[in-house]
């Protein structure tokens, strides 16, 4: 073997098992041998086209793969379209971890036990990794397509304390639903849960109910269930750390999907909400539509004011003025549950649940503690769009100065047919983004013949329209063989780590996040597995 | 064909569609309805009457997404939103030019132009519900499911 080689695999390994776990696999489905490993929990939702789709699905897992050789050597899932598959911790036996060690840029193949999942049992995730923890990632293989995830695991985690959560989903007459709000764990019990949901068969949104519920402990890929809460009967979780786990409905005829991260050691009040960027999308069973703004806050009197952008479903809200009043910890509680009332409403968004999280979390990326912390998890609560959900991080940076350098970005797009979803990478210069990146489009957004592309190219300049908002008018995305087609973006800037884009087209829109890279970036090299 | 739901089934189901389903048996505290521009007042419902001039499966430049109906009616060519799934899947709407047809909607006016938000279309004794009452639009899975549920009450179609 050649020395400069070996070199370079002995340093990708040693960069890549930064901050990984305990490197023994002990899953269900693998050997006794110890192998070097790292975890990584994943999550995503979207269109399938199996199943005579287009259906919604979830789809939540951990996967180990060896670090030496870029092989998935065990793994567990759970897949739900709530209308035939609900395929419960399926194992993942096998599969391949490829990654461009320049650009962060690959795709992870699952091969999994159950055949009737991805192109006969195996799903290709495309992936954009951020940093070495973290990546974006979109159902790649045909199947099905959508937005996610992947986040190196700390294992084992136990969960205590506060919890937010946020999911999205459709209850069990296939109507949309949203639901989010507190709870708090010790050990294996979960009391003081307080929630909204927002249910598409009601019409309006239904405040304050009450629960609690058993946690089991997980298992040794992070993986444990959450049941009795009268929410939904099979719950399944997957943690990313003890601060933060993915949560699945594994129920037959329903199904959500979402995030809950810990709330810290603090209190919350209304001055823990300062001035901030949203984003909140639907679901495609519900109202198409996407949204992002910024907003500061008085919190003594509790009120905020600031700008939107929101697309439903064609009929768009460009730097619209927003306005209104927020109440957070209003019983006096201090577990973070909390409101925005719109007085001046984003088209028909005017009632959202803010549900607070750890200021020192970074909600898109949980492993990262050192920037974009803080902020709380949304759903919204108005029963003309159901089961809109997001986030609202602080907002810290507007300089333009400071949107420059390597940015991962994606982004979950619908439209009348269909739905396409992009990762990719690129660079800012001048506040002008050039990139590739990959992109699923099993419903045939960019050509007659449905496919998944690589090499797909991305450019736009932003021109500041406000502090902390940019046009991006086009962007231009060209897959191979193509000519481009351009998109109308909005940019919502909350540091110049972390900025929002949302599409909003009459006849397409989207939402998704542009994610700094390291300057000096440590991805995982490109292997080859046997 | 998927046969459409027709005479007594269009009654349970319209039955079946006021009732409220809620997801979670508490007593609830409720928002008041906003008044976006998508939101749906049921008590400004309009029926519309007239000869089906296009089915569209794919918007024209301005329409709000999903397909779109267009009704020759004697004031004129109304545009009627079927939102995304009214033409597929189980229970699918099935229509085409020149058929007689009547739609009940809220009308709206949503990019400078006016649509009816179509909850209920009737062609002759056929009925296809496209949204609820809220004005959500019914997934092919959501129209199964309350197929299931009036079958479920043992009237037999």
């Amino acid at each position: 073997m050649n020395r400069n080689f070996l070199l370079v695999v002995l340093l990708s390994v040693s960069l890549w098992c930064t901050g990984c776990s305990s490197g023994v696999s002990t899953g269900k489905g693998g050997g006794s041998n110890p192998t070097p490993t790292s975890t990584f929990s994943f999550y995503a939702s979207g269109l399938e086209t199996i199943n005579n789709g287009p259906n919604f699905y979830v789809l939540a897992g951990s996967v180990a793969v060896d670090t030496s050789t870029g092989n998935v050597v065990d793994g567990e899932q759970d897949y739900n379209d709530a209308t035939g598959i609900t395929a419960a911790d399926t194992t993942i036996q096998s599969g391949m971890f490829t990654v461009n060690s320049t650009t962060g840029q690959g795709t992870l193949t699952l091969k999994t036990n159950d055949g009737s999942l991805g192109s006969n049992g195996t799903e290709t995730l495309a992936v954009q990794f951020v940093n070495s923890k973290h990546a974006l990632v979109t159902q790649f293989d045909g199947s099905a397509t959508s937005s996610g995830s992947l986040d190196l695991q700390t294992l084992p985690s136990t969960l205590s304390g506060g919890f937010s959560f946020a999911w999205t989903g459709a209850d069990s007459s296939g109507n949309p639903l949203a639901l989010g709000g507190v709870f708090m764990v010790s050990g294996t019990s979960i009391s003081n849960g307080e929630f909204d949901y927002d249910d598409g068969g009601v019409g309006e949104g239904v405040l304050a109910q009450s629960f609690t519920g058993k946690i089991s402990s997980p298992d040794s890929f992070g993986r444990g269930s959450i049941t009795d809460t009268g929410i939904a009967t099979n719950i399944v979780y997957y943690t990313v750390g003890p601060e933060a786990i993915r949560v699945i409905d594994m129920d037959t005829t329903d199904l959500f999907i979402g995030s809950a991260f810990g709330q810290g050691s603090g209190t919350f009040s209304a001055t823990s909400l300062g001035p901030s960027v949203f984003g909140v999308q639907g679901n495609p069973v519900g109202v198409l539509y996407a949204a992002a703004g910024s907003f500061s806050t008085t919190p003594p009197s509790g009120t905020f004011s600031g700008i939107g952008d929101d697309d439903e479903q064609g009929t768009v809200a460009s730097a619209a003025a927003i306005a209104g009043t927020y109440s957070i910890d209003a019983a006096g509680n201090q577990n973070g549950y909390g409101h925005m009332s719109f007085t001046t409403p984003l088209e028909d968004i005017s009632f959202l649940g803010i549900y607070m999280t750890d200021p020192t979390l970074n909600l898109n990326d949980p492993n990262n503690t050192t920037t974009g912390l803080g902020g709380a998890l949304v759903v919204d609560l108005d029963g003309s769009i159901p089961a809109g959900t997001g986030v609202l991080v602080r907002q810290t940076d507007t300089a333009t100065t400071s949107f420059t350098g390597h940015y991962a970005f994606g982004a979950q797009d619908y439209f009348g047919e269909g739905e396409f979803d992009f990762v990719g990478q690129g660079s800012v210069t001048g506040l002008a983004l050039s990139g590739t990146g990959e992109l699923s489009d099993p419903f045939g957004a960019f050509s007659a013949t449905p496919k998944e592309y690589s090499n797909v190219s991305f450019s736009g300049t932003a021109a500041q329209t406000t502090a902390g908002r940019y046009n991006m008018i086009p962007v231009d995305i060209q897959v191979p063989g193509g000519t481009p087609q351009s998109f109308t973006v909005a940019v919502y800037q909350a540091s110049g780590d972390q900025l929002f884009w949302v599409d909003e087209d009459n006849d397409s829109l989207w939402l998704g996040p542009l994610e700094q890279q390291p300057a000096n970036p440590t991805f995982p090299s490109a292997k080859i597995g046997h | 064909m998927i046969r459409p739901i027709t005479g007594l089934w269009s009654l349970l189901l319209s039955v079946a569609i006021f009732i409220p389903t809620p997801a979670f048996s508490q007593a609830a505290v409720r928002l008041v309805k906003p008044a976006g521009p998508l939101s749906y007042d049921a008590s400004k419902e309009i029926t519309l009457s007239g000869t089906v001039s296009s089915v569209l499966t794919k918007p024209s430049p301005g329409m709000i997404m999903g397909a779109h109906l267009l009704l020759q009616t004697e004031s004129g060519v109304i545009d009627a939103s079927l939102d995304r799934f009214a033409l597929r899947g189980y229970g699918a709407l099935a229509i085409s030019g020149g058929e007689q047809a009547s739609v009940t909607g809220v009308m709206k006016t949503l990019n400078g132009k006016q649509v009816l938000l179509a909850r209920i279309v009737r062609v002759a004794s056929d009925v296809y519900t496209i949204r609820n009452q809220h004005g959500i639009a019914l997934t092919p899975l959501a129209r199964e499911r309350l197929r299931e549920k009036a079958s479920g009450q043992g009237v037999e179609p």
